[in-house]
C-alpha cells in the first residue's frame, strides 16, 4: 500500500470510525424517542466525533511540511470565501426569491469550493497529487546540519 | 525575494530531491523557493544557509 494512505488510515480510523458510530446511534436514537429535545440531543451525537476528526486532520497538517501547509492553507482561506459569497446569495435568493433551496446545497458548494480552490492553488505552485508520492514529509524532522 | 539556491545547489551538484532531504522539506518546496514562487520561513532560510555555510543575506535578497 502506498505509504502515504497507509500514514492517512493509520491516523483517521479512529475518528472516522467514532463518526459512524455516533451517526448510526444518532439515527436509531432519534427513531425511537418522541421528545423533540431528546431527537435534537440525538442529532448532535456526532459531533464530538466530527471534532476528533478535525483535530486530527489538524495534527496532520502541522506534521507537512511548509509549501504544503501553505496549499492547504490558501485553498481552505480560498474556498471559505468563496463558498460564504455562494451560500450568502443562495440564502438571500431563498429568503426573498421565494425558491425552496435544499441545505445540503451548502455542503456541495463547499466541496465544491475546495476542490477548485486545490487545483488553483496547486497550479500556482506546480504541487500535484501525484509529486505526494515524493513528498517526504510526513514523517517528523530531523535537525538540519551542514555537510 | 530573489535568491542563489539553485546556483548554490548546482555549485554542489545536488539535485533538488537531495538538497530537499538535507533540509527536511519536499522537492516542491526547493523548485518552489529556487523559482521564485514561495519565500521560506524564517527556520528554513536559516537551515538553506548554513548548508551552504554562507550568511543568510548571502543567499536571499530582499530587495530584488
Amino acid at each position: 500500500m502506498n505509504p502515504i494512505l497507509r500514514r492517512y488510515i493509520a491516523d483517521t480510523w479512529m475518528p472516522t470510525l467514532a463518526y459512524f458510530a455516533c451517526v448510526i446511534a444518532a439515527a436509531v436514537l432519534s427513531e425511537r424517542t418522541g421528545s423533540a429535545t431528546l431527537r435534537v440531543l440525538a442529532g448532535m451525537l456526532p459531533l464530538p466525533a466530527l471534532a476528533w476528526m478535525a483535530w486530527v486532520e489538524l495534527k496532520r497538517l502541522r506534521r507537512r511540511d511548509e509549501l504544503r501547509q501553505r496549499i492547504e492553507l490558501e485553498a481552505m482561506t480560498i474556498a471559505f470565501a468563496i463558498s460564504f459569497g455562494i451560500v450568502a446569495a443562495l440564502t438571500f435568493i431563498g429568503l426573498y426569491g421565494r425558491i425552496e433551496l435544499p441545505l445540503h446545497l451548502a455542503a456541495l458548494v463547499m466541496a465544491a469550493s475546495w476542490i477548485g480552490a486545490q487545483l488553483w492553488v496547486r497550479a500556482r505552485y506546480h504541487y500535484w497529487w501525484r509529486q505526494e508520492g515524493e513528498d517526504a514529509a510526513e514523517e517528523p524532522r530531523n535537525e538540519v546540519t551542514p555537510p | 525575494m530573489n535568491n542563489r539556491v539553485r546556483e548554490l545547489r548546482g555549485k554542489l551538484g545536488w539535485s533538488q530531491a537531495q538538497l530537499g532531504d538535507e533540509l527536511g522539506v519536499s522537492r516542491q518546496t526547493v523548485n518552489a523557493i529556487e523559482t521564485g514562487k514561495y519565500d521560506p520561513s524564517l527556520p528554513l532560510a536559516f537551515a538553506i544557509a548554513r548548508l551552504f555555510g554562507l550568511a543568510i543575506e548571502q543567499v536571499f535578497n530582499p530587495d530584488a
